[in-house]
Order: C-alpha cells, then sequence, then structure tokens
C-alpha cells in the first residue's frame, strides 16, 4: 500500500477549494453561498493540516486547523442569525436583490 | 485600619469621589435628595481625611524627595515600559491646594442642592471632578498630572455646556478649546522631556532640565499652558463667559481651585524643571502679575453683571499671586501661594453670594438692586464681609498675603510693584461701589419680598467666612505647611539646581 | 505690681471694645427685639468703660516709671516669614498712654451720648457695635508695636469711619459719602503701604548686606517702632529715585497721614462725612481718628526728623490747609459743615507743630482739641436734635434762652477753639505758633499763616455761635434743653476744655509745661529747660490780639448788624461763590480722577470685550475662514482628484460590468482573478 503523499491532501483540497469558489460564485441562495465559504474555509484547514503533518515538528497547523473550525462555527452561528434576521424583513435570502449593502 | 488609611490616604483622597460617583450610577435617577445627601456625604470623606493630614503633616521638612518634603507617598509601577508610574505625594506646596479642594467641594455641593435638570449626572460630574482635581495636586508623575489635568477638564466642560446659562455651549466650547490649547503644549513638552530625559518622574525632573535644547520653548509652551488656566492677560477671555453662563458651584469651583492649578503648575513645574529660564523670565511675570492686578480691577470696575465682576475680580487677584512668584522671596512666595489659598475662599464666598442673589432675583444686574440691606440683613452681613476681604483689609485673610505678596515683590520690583499697588484703590473703589448699588439706598419695593439665607446658604457660608476671619488674625496654621517647601521651591530658583 | 498687670494684660484694653463690638453685632438684633435697647447700651458702655480703667491703670504704670518709659505686652506672632516678622503686641508709653486716654475717655462719653441720640433708631444695635469697633481699631491704631499691626488699626478705624458715615444707608447720598471717604483714604494708605515697604526693604537689603540679619535668625521684628528708632540711621545716606531714601519714605507715609487726616489734597472727605449721626463726627471725625495722621508722625519723629525736606513739605502742607479750611470755614451755613472745616484747619495746625518739630506742642494741640471739638460736636449734636435734624444754621437763633446747658458749654469750647486766654487752646495753639516762629525748621510765614488761621477760626467760631444760640429764634419751633444724659458729657468735655490747657502752661508764662516733659522721651529730648525770649510775648499778644479782632468782626457782622453779613456776600459775590463751592474742589476731583477711573475703566472692560477678545474670536474665525479655504480647496481640487478617478474607475467599471454581474459572485470572481493574476506573476518573474 501506498503512503498518502502530500500531493493527495492538496488535491483533495484543490478540489474542495474550487468546489467552494465554485458554489460561491455560482449560488444565487445566500446560504449556498455560505456553503461555498464553508468549502474554502476547511480546504485551507486541511491544507494547514497536511503541511504541518508533513513539514512542521510541533502542532502548530493542527492547531490552526482547529481555529478556523471554532471560527468557523462562530462565524456560521452569526451568519446563520443574520440571513435570519433578514429574511424576516424581506422575505427572501437572494443575494441578487440583496445589493443595498444596508437594511 | 487605620494604619490602612494613613499609608494610602492620597489614593483614598483622590478616588473615594470617583467610586462615590460610580455608585451614584447604581441610584435610580429621580431619587433627587437621596442623591444630594450621598454627594455631600462622599465629599465629606476628603474633607476629613484632609483634616488628618493636616494634623499628620510634617511641617519643617524641606526637599522633593520622598521621606523629606514630600510625604505620603505612594508609588506603584504602571506602565513600566514608559516608565510611567503611579506616583503621588504632597509636599508644602500642594498641600494647601488639597486641602482647600476637599474644603470647597462639600460647600459646592450645598449650593448645588436646587440643580433640578439631570441630578444624577450633575453629582456624578462632579464628583468625577474632584477626583481630577485632587489627582493634579497630588500627582507627582508628569504623565498622571497630565491625565488628572484632562480628567478634570472633561466634567468641567459638561457641567458648564449641560447646567449653563443661555450662552452654555458657546462658553463651554470656548473653555474646553482654550484649555485643550494649552494641554497640547503641556503635552508635547511632557513627550519631550521623556524622549530626552526617559523619565516621568517629577522628582527625578528637578533641575534636570539643564541639558535640553530647546529649554526656553518649552519654557513658554509650559507658561502658556499654565497661563489659561490662571488666567493671565490676553488668555484671560474664557474665563468671564465660563464664569457668566456656568451654574454657581461650578463657577466656585472653577476659581477657587481650577485657576489655582496654573499657578500651582508654574510652581511645580517651570520653577522645578526649568529653573534658570524661570530666573531669565522672571520680570516678565512680574509684568503680567502687575498687568492682571490693574487690568482686572479696571474690567471689574466697568462690569453691569455681578458674576462678571466676580470673574473679574479673581483675575486680578491671581495677579498678586503671579507677581509675588515672581519675587523669588521668601515673602512674596509664601505671599503668593498663601494669596491662592485666601483667594480661594473669598472668591468662593463670592460666587455663592452671588448664587444666593440669583437664585431669589433671577438675575445679576448690579444697577438694578438696592436697598437689599434692609430686606437681607445677614446676606448683606456676609457680603461685606466677603468684599472687604477681596478689598484686602487688614485683619482679614487675604491682607497678609497681599502685603506679603507686595513686601516680597518690592525687593526686586519697585515701580512694578508701586504700580501693582494702586490696584488696592481701584479694588476697594469697585467693591464699595458694588456694594453701594446692591445693598445701601432705598429699598425697591419689588425687593422687599427677599428672603433672607437660608439654613443651606448659611452653612455654606459659615466656614468661609470664619476661615477669612481667622486666617487673618492667625495665619500661622496654613503659613506654616508651606514655608520649608516654598523655601527649597526658591533654593532651586535661586542656585540653579537642587 | 501696675507695671506687671499692664506687661500681661495690656490687651485687654482692646479686646473689651472688640468682645462689645461681637457681643452686639451678633446678638444685638435679637436683643434689641427681644430686651430693648438698654442691654446694648448697657453693653457698649460698659465695655469702653472698663478699658478706660485699664487706661488709666496703663497711665499711672506709665507715670510710675522713673526711667524708659515703655511697656510691651506681647501677645503672639503674627508674621513670620522671610525677613518680615511681625507680633501682635501693645506698645505702652506717654505718646500711646495719653492717646489711649482720649480715645476711651472722650469715646466713653460719647458712647453715653449716644445711647440718648441714637434713641429708637431700628439699627441702634448696628450703632453700637460699629461704634465699640471703632475704639478697637483706634487703641490697636494707637498701642501697635508695630508698623504693620498698626496699619491694621489704621484700616479699621477708616472701614468703622465708612460704615459710621453710611449708617443711615438708606438716603443714598450717605452711602456714597462713606463711599467716598474709604476711597479717598484708600489712595493715602497707598502711600502708607509704600512707605512701610520702602522701609522694609531698604532697611532689610542694609542689615542683611551689614550682615546684621540673616534668614537664619531673622528674628527681629524689622517694623517694630524700637527696632526702627534703634536702626533707622542705617537709611542716611541712600538715594532712591534721586531723593534721599528717607525723604521718600516720609513723604509716602505722610502721604498716607493727609488721606487719614484729612490734609491738602485728600482733605475733600471730610466735609461729606458729616453725613453720619452727629456723635459720630465728633469721636471719629474731630476727637480721634483723623488725628491717627498726626500720631503717626509723632510716633514715627525719628524716622521724620532725618528729614528736613519731608518735615518741610508737613510744615507748608499744614499751614495750607489750616488757612485754606478755614477761609471755606467762614460761609458755610450747616452747622456741622463748618465744625467739620474747622476740624480740617485745626488738624493743619497739628501737621504744622509736626513739621516744625515741635511733636509734643503737636500732640497737646490734639488733645485739647479732642476737647473742645467734641464738645462743639456734641452741643451741636444737641442743638440738631432739638431742632428736630435741621442743621442749617440760617434757620437757627436764639437758642441761648432755651438751652442754657448746651450754650454754656458750646461757648466754653468755642472760646477754647479761638484761643482765648485762659482756655486750653489758647495755650497748644500758642505753643505751636511761637515754634512755628522760633524752631529750626520754622519760618515767620509758617507763623504768619497760623496767625491768620487764628484770626479766621475765632471769626467763624463768633458766626456760629452768634447765628445758632443769638438773635432770633428764626425756626419756628418749641426748643427744649436735652437731658442730663446729653448734658452731662457736655459738661465734662466744657470742663476739659477750659482746663486741660493747664497741662501744658509754658515756661514762658511761668508754668513747667508738664504735657511736653512727660512725652519728651518718646520725642528724644533731653529735659533741660527751652529758650524764650521777648520775642514769645510779642506773639503770644499779636495772636491773643488777631483772635479778638476776628471775634470783633464776628460779632460785628452777624451780631451787631445781622445786615451787614447779606450784603457782604452780594458786595463780594465771586469770591463767596467760590468759597461757598469750596474752591469747586470736589467737582475738579470728580471731573479728573472719578470720572477718571470709570472711564478709564470702561476703556478697559471696552478693550478687553472688543480687543481682546475680539482677537480671540478674529482667531477662531481667521480659523473657521482658514477652514473654509480648506474644505473649497478640499471640495474643489482634492475631491476632485478623487472624483476623477472615480469617475475614471466608473467609466472603466462600467465597461467591465457588462461582462460582470455585480453581484456578491462578481466580486468573488474578481478576488479570484486578482489572486491568479498575482500567482501568475510571481510564477513568471
Amino acid at each position: 500500500m501506498e503512503i498518502i503523499g502530500i500531493q493527495s491532501y492538496l488535491i483533495i483540497s484543490l478540489i474542495m477549494f474550487s468546489a467552494g469558489i465554485f458554489t460561491t460564485v455560482s449560488r444565487q441562495n445566500i446560504i449556498g453561498i455560505f456553503m461555498g465559504i464553508e468549502l474554502i474555509l476547511n480546504s485551507a484547514a486541511l491544507n494547514f493540516a497536511a503541511f504541518s503533518r508533513f513539514s512542521a515538528i510541533n502542532l502548530e497547523g493542527q492547531a490552526f486547523s482547529i481555529f478556523i473550525i471554532v471560527l468557523a462555527a462562530a462565524e456560521a452561528a452569526i451568519a446563520l442569525a443574520l440571513l435570519l434576521s433578514i429574511y424576516r424583513r424581506h422575505k427572501e435570502i437572494n443575494a441578487e436583490h440583496l445589493n443595498k449593502l444596508r437594511f | 485600619m487605620p494604619e490602612f488609611i494613613g499609608e494610602h490616604i492620597l489614593t483614598l483622597i483622590i478616588f473615594i469621589p470617583l467610586f462615590g460617583a460610580l455608585a451614584l450610577l447604581a441610584v435610580p435617577g429621580e431619587r433627587h435628595e437621596f442623591i444630594r445627601r450621598a454627594s455631600f456625604a462622599v465629599t465629606l470623606v476628603p474633607l476629613v481625611l484632609s483634616v488628618f493630614i493636616f494634623m499628620n503633616f510634617d511641617r519643617g521638612a524641606s526637599g522633593f524627595v520622598s521621606g523629606e518634603g514630600l510625604q505620603f507617598v505612594e508609588k506603584y509601577s504602571w506602565i513600566e515600559q514608559f516608565s510611567m508610574n503611579y506616583f503621588v505625594g504632597i509636599d508644602g506646596l500642594s498641600v494647601s491646594m488639597v486641602m482647600l479642594c476637599a474644603l470647597i467641594c462639600p460647600v459646592c455641593i450645598l449650593a448645588s442642592w436646587n440643580i433640578d435638570k439631570g441630578v444624577k449626572g450633575y453629582f456624578f460630574l462632579f464628583l468625577l471632578l474632584e477626583t481630577g482635581m485632587m489627582g493634579v495636586f497630588c500627582a507627582l508623575d508628569f504623565f498622571l498630572f497630565f491625565i488628572f489635568w484632562e480628567v478634570m477638564l472633561l466634567p468641567m466642560y459638561f457641567l458648564i455646556g449641560i447646567w449653563g446659562g443661555p450662552r452654555k455651549e458657546y462658553a463651554a466650547i470656548k473653555f474646553f478649546l482654550y484649555t485643550l490649547v494649552g494641554s497640547v503644549m503641556m503635552l508635547l513638552v511632557i513627550i519631550y522631556f521623556y524622549l530626552t530625559l526617559h523619565t516621568f518622574d517629577m522628582t527625578e525632573l528637578v533641575a534636570s532640565g539643564s541639558s535640553l535644547n530647546y529649554r526656553m520653548l518649552c519654557w513658554w509652551a509650559l507658561f502658556i499652558a499654565f497661563a489659561i488656566k490662571i488666567p493671565l492677560f490676553p488668555f484671560h477671555t474664557w474665563l468671564p463667559d465660563a464664569h457668566v453662563e456656568a451654574p454657581t458651584a461650578v463657577s466656585v469651583v472653577l476659581a477657587a481651585i481650577l485657576l489655582k492649578m496654573g499657578t500651582y503648575g508654574i510652581l511645580r513645574i517651570n520653577y522645578t524643571m526649568l529653573p534658570d529660564i524661570t530666573l531669565q523670565m522672571a520680570t516678565a511675570m512680574a509684568v503680567f502679575g502687575m498687568i492682571n492686578i490693574i487690568y482686572g480691577a479696571l474690567c471689574a470696575m466697568a462690569q453691569r453683571d455681578l458674576k462678571k465682576l466676580v470673574a473679574y475680580s479673581s483675575i486680578s487677584h491671581m495677579g498678586y499671586v503671579m507677581l509675588g512668584m515672581a519675587s523669588f522671596t521668601a515673602e512674596g512666595l509664601n505671599g503668593a501661594v498663601f494669596q491662592m489659598f485666601n483667594h480661594g475662599i473669598i472668591t468662593a464666598m463670592l460666587f455663592l453670594i452671588v448664587g444666593v442673589i440669583y437664585d431669589r432675583a433671577h438675575h445679576r444686574e448690579i444697577d438694578s438692586f438696592g436697598g437689599l440691606a434692609s430686606a437681607m440683613p445677614n446676606y448683606a452681613a456676609v457680603t461685606f464681609l466677603a468684599f472687604f476681604a477681596a478689598l484686602g483689609l487688614p485683619g482679614l485673610n487675604s491682607f497678609i498675603s497681599e502685603v506679603l505678596v507686595l513686601i516680597g515683590a518690592f525687593q526686586k520690583y519697585r515701580l512694578i510693584t508701586a504700580v501693582s499697588a494702586t490696584g488696592v484703590i481701584i479694588t476697594a473703589a469697585y467693591c464699595l461701589w458694588t456694594l453701594q448699588r446692591i445693598f445701601l439706598g432705598k429699598l425697591d419695593e419689588k425687593y422687599s419680598m427677599l428672603s433672607d439665607m437660608n439654613t443651606r446658604e448659611t452653612l455654606s457660608l459659615l466656614p468661609l467666612a470664619l476661615l477669612v476671619v481667622i486666617l487673618g488674625v492667625y495665619p500661622h496654621p496654613v503659613l506654616n505647611l508651606m514655608q520649608s517647601a516654598l523655601g527649597f521651591i526658591n533654593g532651586i530658583i535661586l542656585k540653579g539646581g537642587i | 505690681m501696675m507695671k506687671e498687670i499692664i506687661q500681661n494684660y495690656g490687651y485687654l484694653i482692646v479686646i473689651f471694645p472688640l468682645l462689645g463690638a461681637l457681643a452686639n453685632g451678633l446678638l444685638g438684633r435679637m436683643m434689641q427685639k427681644r430686651y430693648g435697647e438698654m442691654p446694648i447700651g448697657i453693653i457698649a458702655c460698659a465695655s469702653i468703660f472698663f478699658s478706660f480703667i485699664f487706661s488709666i491703670i496703663a497711665f499711672l504704670s506709665v507715670v510710675s516709671m522713673q526711667n524708659n518709659l515703655v511697656i510691651i505686652n506681647n501677645l503672639f506672632n503674627w508674621i513670620s516669614i522671610g525677613y518680615l516678622k511681625t507680633d501682635i503686641s501693645f506698645l505702652f508709653d506717654p505718646l500711646s498712654v495719653v492717646m489711649m486716654l482720649i480715645i476711651t475717655g472722650v469715646g466713653f462719653l460719647i458712647h453715653l451720648y449716644s445711647v440718648f441720640y441714637m434713641k429708637g433708631d431700628p439699627g441702634f444695635y448696628r450703632y453700637f457695635a460699629y461704634l465699640n469697633l471703632f475704639i478697637f481699631s483706634m487703641l490697636v491704631l494707637v498701642l501697635a508695636d508695630n508698623m504693620l499691626f498698626m496699619f491694621i488699626g489704621w484700616e479699621g478705624v477708616g472701614l468703622c469711619s465708612y460704615l459710621l458715615i453710611g449708617f443711615w444707608y438708606e438716603d443714598m447720598k450717605n452711602a456714597v459719602a462713606g463711599n467716598k471717604a474709604f476711597i479717598v483714604n484708600r489712595v493715602g494708605d497707598l502711600g502708607f503701604l509704600l512707605g512701610i515697604f520702602l522701609l522694609f526693604s531698604l532697611l532689610a537689603e542694609q542689615l542683611s548686606a551689614g550682615g546684621a540679619l540673616s534668614l537664619a535668625n531673622g528674628n527681629s521684628s524689622i517694623l517694630s517702632f524700637s527696632f526702627l528708632a534703634e536702626n533707622v540711621h542705617l537709611l542716611g545716606g541712600i538715594n532712591i529715585f534721586g531723593m534721599s531714601a528717607v525723604t521718600v519714605i516720609c513723604l509716602c507715609l505722610f502721604a498716607g497721614a493727609t488721606g487719614k487726616s484729612a490734609q491738602i489734597p485728600l482733605y475733600v472727605w471730610l466735609p461729606d462725612a458729616m453725613a453720619g449721626p452727629t456723635p459720630v463726627s465728633a469721636l471719629i471725625h474731630a476727637a480721634t481718628m483723623v488725628t491717627a495722621g498726626v500720631y503717626m508722625i509723632a510716633r514715627l519723629s525719628f524716622l521724620f526728623s532725618m528729614s528736613s525736606t519731608a518735615l518741610g513739605v508737613i510744615a507748608v502742607t499744614g499751614a495750607a490747609t489750616a488757612l485754606l479750611a478755614a477761609s471755606l470755614g467762614c460761609v458755610q451755613n450747616d452747622i456741622k459743615k463748618v465744625l467739620a472745616y474747622s476740624t480740617i484747619s485745626q488738624l493743619g495746625y497739628m501737621f504744622l507743630a509736626m513739621g516744625v518739630g515741635a511733636y509734643s506742642a503737636g500732640i497737646f494741640h490734639l488733645m485739647t482739641h479732642a476737647f473742645f471739638k467734641a464738645c462743639l460736636f456734641l452741643g451741636a449734636g444737641s442743638v440738631i436734635l432739638a431742632l428736630h435734624h435741621e442743621q442749617d444754621i440760617t434757620r437757627m437763633g436764639g437758642l441761648r434762652r432755651f438751652m442754657p446747658m448746651t450754650f454754656i458749654t458750646f461757648i466754653i469750647a468755642a472760646f477754647a477753639i479761638s484761643g482765648l486766654p485762659p482756655f486750653s487752646g489758647f495755650f497748644s495753639k500758642d505753643e505751636i505758633l511761637w515754634s512755628a516762629w522760633s524752631s529750626s525748621n520754622g519760618h515767620p510765614l509758617l507763623w504768619f499763616a497760623g496767625f491768620l488761621t487764628a484770626g479766621m477760626t475765632s471769626f467763624y467760631m463768633t458766626r456760629l455761635a452768634m447765628l445758632t444760640f443769638f438773635g432770633e429764634n428764626r425756626s419756628g419751633l418749641i426748643i427744649k434743653e436735652s437731658p442730663f444724659l446729653v448734658t452731662a458729657p457736655l459738661m465734662i468735655l466744657a470742663f476739659f476744655s477750659l482746663f486741660a490747657g493747664f497741662t501744658g502752661v509754658p515756661e514762658a508764662l511761668g508754668g513747667n509745661n508738664m504735657f511736653s516733659h512727660f512725652l519728651d522721651p518718646v520725642f528724644g529730648i533731653q529735659g533741660g529747660a527751652a529758650h524764650h525770649d521777648t520775642m514769645e510775648y510779642v506773639l503770644m499778644s499779636a495772636s491773643v490780639l488777631i483772635v479778638i479782632a476776628g471775634a470783633g468782626l464776628g460779632y460785628l457782622l452777624y451780631g451787631h448788624r445781622p445786615q451787614l453779613a447779606r450784603i457782604l456776600p452780594e458786595k463780594f459775590r465771586h469770591l463767596h461763590k467760590l468759597l461757598y463751592n469750596k474752591y469747586f474742589i470736589d467737582e475738579i476731583y470728580d471731573a479728573v480722577f472719578v470720572s477718571g477711573t470709570k472711564m478709564f475703566a470702561s476703556f478697559i472692560s471696552a478693550f478687553d470685550k472688543y480687543v481682546i477678545d475680539l482677537i480671540v474670536n478674529i482667531f477662531g474665525f481667521v480659523l473657521r475662514i482658514e477652514a473654509m479655504i480648506i474644505g473649497w480647496f478640499d471640495l474643489h481640487f482634492i475631491d476632485k482628484a478623487v472624483d476623477l478617478i472615480a469617475e475614471f474607475t466608473l467609466s472603466a467599471g462600467s465597461g467591465a460590468r457588462k461582462i460582470q454581474t455585480g453581484r456578491i459572485q462578481a466580486y468573488v470572481m474578481l478576488m479570484l482573478f486578482a489572486v491568479t493574476l498575482g500567482i501568475l506573476y510571481r510564477l513568471i518573474f
């Protein structure tokens, strides 16, 4: 069995990143965009962990991944809260129509 | 417990009003009477503590080192990177000012009893102001000094700007901008000192300015910063406006304590840190003093608004302080600091007196009064005492300080002092003329219903009146406090170093 | 024994009146409301009476000492800063005990008199509080051991005078008169203060330069009289402002004296001061306070003796004042004004005496004057009361029949002031005139001025007496003699007016000039018989003659042929007008000094408001203009540039816009695009 090298992680990460970018760009629904952002974040986290695993002695990269996860969770919470209140006000969460940057 | 108080007495004096102020925030805003009483009680604490200081102050100690001239010292590291310390302590120069401040604040609270608008905010700001003032007089770290200096500025701005008279916004902003200009100048010098000398510690800065390059510039920057507060002649126009618009108690604090910070700052900072320049500029200071005395008195004479008159009389009286300071004689310096104390008491009385009549008649036009002595005999008696103290009647406290100032200055500047002394006549003229227009003559019908002073007003004026008389006959309690410290400062100037 | 009492408790003399003043001042209103006037009067009189008893003890103890007739009662240290050290301490020597006796003695009588005079006045308590305070201040003035402490009394009497002149303050005229008195006095006080400063600073300079005084042991009180007397010679050779220092100091101090003692040019307040109650005029503005200047010069005689220039100025001022005031006294119609001018004139005599170095003669005249002038004023008060506050002598007349006691005492005092032998005024005035002629500082012209004044004095006193007590009763009132409480002080004062002179009968008339010898130690004169020659008798007879001539003229004009008195003023209309309006001095002062100062004050105030504040406001305005310019610049240049960039971006963007959605996704794409570009850049370069 071949040892999984760093390239594999990077390829996965690249795919995730691209998928994230695609989702973010293509979706109209804010929740969709949001999911895309999550994908991008997680691809970055994966990169961190992978680089750390293969290059560093200490666990900095892993620690950063955990930070990113926590941050993503916090961000998700706030974003969803915002979305809820936007929805209450505008009865929709279509990014196309919410281009005023104010409510 | 007593030990704790003894060791941290200055910190307690400075921060108890602040704690009181914060505690006030927890009180429901509509409980006016409780707020007033509570603030009065809070201000009584520093007064009691200052009595303790008065009893335990070592009058013989001189010098500017902790344990010698400096007493009740507390020093803690604050921001180590910039060697800023929480460093407080008092010497003979500041102790009288601390006592004055502790005395005036409760009186002011009494005088603020009839504030009805935003009571909570008012007393909160007032207590904050007391913290600032006490801090300025106690701070021995230049940066700490500056912080307290600014802390004091803000409540003052709001107190004038919110509780003031019709043109309060104009007066408040004028006051604020003026003082801010001074603050900025001072801050620049503080930073310059720090960058070159690497310390904010005033005891280390004594006479250490001699190595600096821009000494003259620094001196003038500091001098103007303080001159604005005093206020000296061309920088004085904020004062009448601020006084006229400010509520009574704020005027009292402004005149009795804030003005003293200017002269205190010059003595504490210009004198000790840049003694050689101070000596060079002596004549200029004396001339400033002379102009203030004459100019203030003449302006006072022409005023129709009683409060404005008192405000200009303050300018005149602060001129004596300046003149005495510039003499570098024991008589002059002691007289100057004693005059600071005395003027604090007398001008407080005068502004309280203006407040009493304003509360009743709702205006302050001197010419439209007349014959009030018949309607308000007690009030008339106190006013006569205050005005006679203001004109320096022998046997009352200001006579001693004015004579000391003039005698001290006369040894150095004969002509300047002789001209300044003519201020004695002008002062007598406007004081008597004012008394005559307000109290003498036929009583106007519309004023016959005015009631005499009530208990609260009497209570606020009586301690001051007693001090005016007692210190006039027996000035030692106050003079003793300052003598050795001023001798030390004078020594720095005359010798150019410690 | 007595000496110990004074040494330890001498201050009580001063304390009693102070306590009286405090009691009446603080509790008087309550007492008057609850218990009436009795307790107030008793407190006031009793305090002065105790003081008087102590004064007698002090007098006796000073007299009983063989040599060194000085007792000092040191209470406590008052100020002690640098070289300046002053004590609250009292000095008892022949000069001060004489003054003290006059003050408490005459003061007590006037207190008694006042109890009746002020009856029913709502301010009764206030009056006695002020009066006691006055006695306190006056005693401090004469008993003070050093100049600064003396200045407390000096200003204190001024304060009381101010309060008492304006006692009936509801009449604005009185209040204004009080103000005038205080402010004019302040002008003099400025001189006095400057004199003290000069004296102090020069002496301190000399002493510290000589090593006799250093800050370390600066425990000698420079301004105390004994120290001054010993050290003032150090100032001998010093010059300042191109004059000898001593002369400058003396002239400064004399300026103070002219204020307090109503001499040229500061006499103008005294006639107006008659607005106060009559007993006040008697006590303050005749017997005691106005003599403070004379006392001060006598007290500092050692200093004044050093400068013959200063003495000359004093003598000439005194003589000129005596003449001027006497000339004004001849035409006044207000009974109190006449007496006021005569007071000024008599004070001129005293200064003349001081100026020619006859200090004890001056003090002698001060004493006799205190008696007869107090008597005259109190008599005038009695008349005024009887006539229901009428003071115009043209509406009096014939009072001698209704008020015999007042009349007799008044006439005795009038004789005394005119200087008719053997009344007291004769001896004192004669001594002054003789000194003016014979002393080394004297001059026949000075004598002549005094001589003329004597004639005018007897003229206007005769005129006053004629118009008041003789002829027809022109008041149209039914007049009663005043009660015993009023006439008793009059009788006592008249008695002294008659006999006080015998304490100082000159050697020329076979006396031994007891009074002057008692004072000699104070003025540093070592006993010995005074020289006298036939000239003294000639001058004496001449002055008696001119007194009689003056009285004769007065009788002729106002007693014998009253119509002449009406014709003369019309004949010399301009002269009369000039005199009646007091040479328009008041108006000139008013126009020059009072209005001048007020105008200057208004000018300065306007300057403050419109120039200084304007500068500040201009400063603010300039800042605002600057801000506007910068704002304009900002708007039209900086902002324009920004706008241009924006417009460029917009136009650039509007192109790009066509291929983009412009939504969030578009931004993300842009970002991606940029990042890709960045990566490409890195890869390529």
